[in-house]
């Protein structure tokens, strides 16, 4: 083979969708770009509401906005200390397949019709299932620290997650019957608006990806005045950093969901219609930014609350309304055969 | 405060129109229990005052009140006199609990026993050695030798 | 002593602690029993007065306590002047409530600030200490430093009032006043305050009397207690303002007793700018001592230069005793002089060592979530309370 066709293969093959949706769009190098742009976006909005100027020194005409890449050099550059009676390969081990695993399901999310690295007929089950791997290795994290204030960290991050996987599922199960079909490829090709069809599941799910992610009021498991960084106290360096990208991460992953399953996926507002397989992908990342940059606001509002306050909201709040949004559902399906026929 | 001591005075205590009660030592818990049976219930202040000529270590109490009107406008003192070389007295803390802290300051920084007090150790360091309010407290400097 | 039963050590070295250390012995989430650890920043005030004239202790003891630094000034003071036989004019009166007010104001929003930093809220911590910023210039334009002004000296004051101060008083406080009803919408009235404050830390009332507790929180749990009102010093018997009192006694009915608090100084500060009288700001028999060069700079400018004899004043031998409603509440102060130019003792009792017994009580049977909560709530300042 000469040296353009090698080329050519190479390029071909990284245009696949199996390659390039885990790597590039939407992928890890998405994923990162957004969380430099998301984290500056938080300090600059927090900022503005706090009457000050927020990140302004790196960068200065652009507003500060390289201010995180700053950070992350000198992340990368800090020597990570690790205590000596912390458990060295579960400490290590931890913050890398927190980051690691929680963008695992952009495996199957669709950025077009055609464009879907792995697609099968229960992808939306197995969206839910592979979110639920990351926030074990919060537990974990806080286990191997060998420190009292991680070990509560991360208890707390225990409750916090038994209490919102099954509103969580439960919700999704009631969009689903909506849509008649657990493929998110073809929920998205519908071109129905969740958020319309049913409005108390959509708030379920949205109130449910702020409490896993840890965005105020919930940021309970790293609350900071009351046990130092929760399960991150010991972590320094690019370990720590990969500890707080994890999160955007994760609110990343859950905000393409939403998206698809609410928001009408990657069809624009008026008609629907599908060019090149990137175009819609960025149509779905800009709604996807929305609901995000309504998270990230939530930061400059809200104090946070007690860890039996949040545990009473997932379960008396969120549970009643994902059973009645299953209701809700089913009367809608009954209604709507009872008009057909 | 003419009637303020009319009132001290119909419970059996020896005052004058300054509101100063001089107490001896052993004697001090009774005389407490008088004074807040009038009607003060709380302790403002706890002084400790060195006097190393005469060999005494005077304890001044500040009394006042939340509760009555027109003791809310006085304040108390209750004095009494203790040797240097034996320093201990009963505290007060089951008659007003609001002296547990201003007691053990006062005892950690004269050497003062308050007997009933549990709390020893506030302000200095757990290490320290010496009681660094009394007058004859050589203030270490650090070595400058010439 | 089971297994459950965690200790842990809130150090001094944690970002909800300040200058203190906690142990807590905790069984699941709820403190079993809590002990504070006090004196990390033990600085001696009492032994180092013992060793410095009277005039130089003034900037001694306006150090420890410091969001609220002009009313140890004007405690310590007061008690000199007693021993002295001193009285101050009238305009000198006025003028040493105008900086104690403006100080209490500038010490609630530190208050405030601290509750909502602990509670998680950026926002007020934000808020509350840009809106100090206001306070602290006009106080540097009325005695020329920003937090520790030594401003208050025997005899009367140290700077008169330059023109411009009413006009920017009074459109600062029109300011102020429009700011507390943002953070009504922002912090005070937020859900989730609520549900963080209300119900937490309840003092009651016979508690509070029991164990001697000053400050808002003495009257936010339902007694009516004031300096400024029962013993009143200065020319607060000529004002007219109200006592803030409130009967929950939880730690969102301290919070909003500061804030009502707050409201109640910008009215005291509206009428001593309008009734402050004409007139000169030290005592006649120390005035008549500066020489005649410095008055006429007292003249032209408003600042007075101090007279040779502060530096050698020798109150007569006796004791003093002075109180003041500073704003986490109440100095006391006990001067004994024996007739040189140094005191024999000086006992200061700061509020926050009044309130430092208030930990072990209120912690207990609560979360971990809610030692920053009730800490917050109290406005427990460790320097002040350690001096």
């Amino acid at each position: 083979m000469s040296v353009s066709e090698l080329i050519r293969w190479i390029v071909s093959l990284l245009l696949k969708p199996y390659v390039f949706a885990p790597i590039f769009f939407p992928g890890i190098a998405t994923a990162f770009i957004l969380i430099l742009l998301l984290i500056w976006l938080e300090r600059k909005i927090a900022a503005k509401v706090q009457l000050r100027y927020g990140p302004l020194y790196v960068s200065k005409r652009f507003g500060g906005i390289l201010q995180l890449v700053a950070d992350l050099l000198r992340y990368l550059f800090q020597e990570p200390i690790i205590p000596k009676n912390a458990d060295k390969i579960v400490f290590i081990l931890g913050p890398i397949l927190l980051f690691g695993t929680a963008y695992i399901p952009t495996a199957l999310i669709p950025v077009s019709g055609s464009f879907v690295p792995f697609r099968s007929e229960v992808s939306l089950l197995v969206v839910i299932a592979l979110l639920s791997i990351s926030p074990l290795f919060d537990l974990v994290i806080g286990w191997a620290s060998n420190n009292k204030f991680s070990l509560i960290g991360g208890l707390r991050e225990g409750y916090i997650i038994v209490s919102y996987e099954i509103p969580l599922f439960i919700s999704t199960i009631a969009i689903a019957m909506l849509y008649g079909t657990l493929d998110l490829v073809e929920i998205a090709g519908q071109n129905k608006w969740g958020v319309l069809l049913n409005p108390i599941a959509a708030l379920v799910f949205l109130i449910v990806t702020y409490m896993s992610t840890a965005r105020f009021p919930f940021e309970i498991a790293e609350a900071e005045s009351e046990i130092v960084m929760g399960p991150y106290t010991e972590y320094s360096g690019i370990l720590y950093g990969l500890t707080m990208g994890a999160s955007y991460v994760k609110m990343y992953v859950l905000s393409l969901l939403f998206t698809i399953l609410f928001l009408g996926g990657w069809n624009p507002v008026f008609w629907p219609f599908t060019l090149h397989p990137i175009l819609p992908g960025l149509i779905m990342l800009a709604k996807a930014l929305v609901v995000m940059v309504i998270g990230i606001f939530l930061r400059a509002v809200y104090p946070r609350y007690r860890i039996d306050h949040a545990l009473s909201i997932g379960w008396k709040l969120l549970l009643t309304l994902s059973f009645l949004a299953v209701c809700y559902s089913l009367l809608i399906t009954y209604l709507q055969v009872v008009v057909w026929v | 405060m003419q009637e303020i001591a009319e009132r001290l005075k119909a419970k059996g205590l020896k005052v004058g129109e300054d509101l100063k009660i001089v107490v001896p030592a052993s004697k001090i818990k009774e005389e407490a229990r008088k004074v807040r049976d009038v009607g003060y219930d709380h302790v403002k202040s706890v002084t400790g005052i060195d006097y190393p000529h005469d060999g005494v270590f005077k304890i001044i109490y500040h009394v006042s009140s939340y509760s009555d009107r027109q003791l809310s406008k006085s304040i108390l003192t209750i004095e009494v006199e203790i040797s240097r070389d034996n320093p201990q007295i009963p505290s007060l803390i089951d008659i007003w609990p609001s002296v547990k802290y201003l007691e053990a300051e006062t005892s950690e920084l004269f050497g003062i026993e308050f007997q009933g007090n549990s709390l020893k150790k506030v302000m200095l360091p757990e290490d320290f050695e010496g009681f660094p309010l009394r007058r004859d407290f050589k203030i270490p400097v650090e070595g400058i030798e010439k | 002593m089971s297994e459950r039963i965690l200790e842990l050590y809130i150090g001094p070295q944690h970002p909800g602690s300040g200058h203190m250390r906690f142990h807590i012995k905790v069984d699941g989430d709820i403190i079993v029993e809590a002990q504070p650890n006090i004196g990390y920043v033990h600085r001696a005030v009492e032994k180092i007065a013992e060793t410095k004239k009277y005039i130089q202790i003034i900037p001694l003891v306006e150090r420890p306590s410091l969001a609220d630094t002009a009313n140890p000034n004007l405690c310590y003071i007061l008690a000199l002047e007693k021993l002295l036989g001193v009285e101050p004019p009238e305009r000198a009166s006025y003028l040493r409530v105008l900086l104690a007010e403006m100080n209490r104001i500038h010490s609630h929003f530190y208050g405030i600030g601290i509750l909502g930093i602990m509670l998680g809220s950026s926002t007020a911590f934000m808020w509350g200490f840009a809106d100090r910023e206001i306070l602290i210039d006009l106080c540097q334009l009325l005695t020329g430093a920003r937090i520790t002004y030594s401003y208050i000296i025997p005899g009367g004051v140290r700077r008169d009032m330059p023109k411009s101060f009413v006009e920017r008083a009074l459109k600062a406080l029109r300011y102020i006043e429009k700011r507390l009803k943002d953070y009504d919408n922002l912090f005070i009235e937020n859900p989730v305050t609520k549900a963080r404050l209300e119900g937490v830390g309840v003092l009651k009332k016979k508690d509070a009397i029991r164990l001697g507790v000053v400050g808002p929180n003495l009257r936010a749990s339902g007694v009516r207690y004031d300096v400024r009102k029962n013993t009143p010093y200065c020319v607060y018997d000529k004002l007219d303002f109200d006592m803030v009192v409130l009967k929950e006694g939880d730690s969102y009915a301290r919070l909003r007793a500061r804030v009502l608090e707050i409201k109640e100084s910008i009215k005291i500060i509206r009428q001593i700018l309008k009734e402050i009288p004409e007139g000169p700001i030290l005592a006649e028999n120390y005035y008549k001592m500066i020489p005649p060069k410095w008055k006429d700079y007292y003249s032209s400018t408003g600042i007075l230069k101090f007279p040779a004899i502060f530096a050698r004043l020798k109150p007569s031998p006796g004791e003093a005793v002075a109180r003041v409603e500073g704003g986490r509440g109440e100095f006391f102060f006990y001067v004994i002089s024996d007739g040189t130019d140094k005191p024999y003792r000086l006992r200061m009792v700061s509020p926050s060592y009044r309130n430092v017994i208030l930990f072990s009580h209120l912690l207990k049977g609560h979360r971990i979530a809610d030692i920053p909560a009730i800490y917050g709530s109290l406005d427990y300042f460790p320097p002040g309370a350690d001096r």
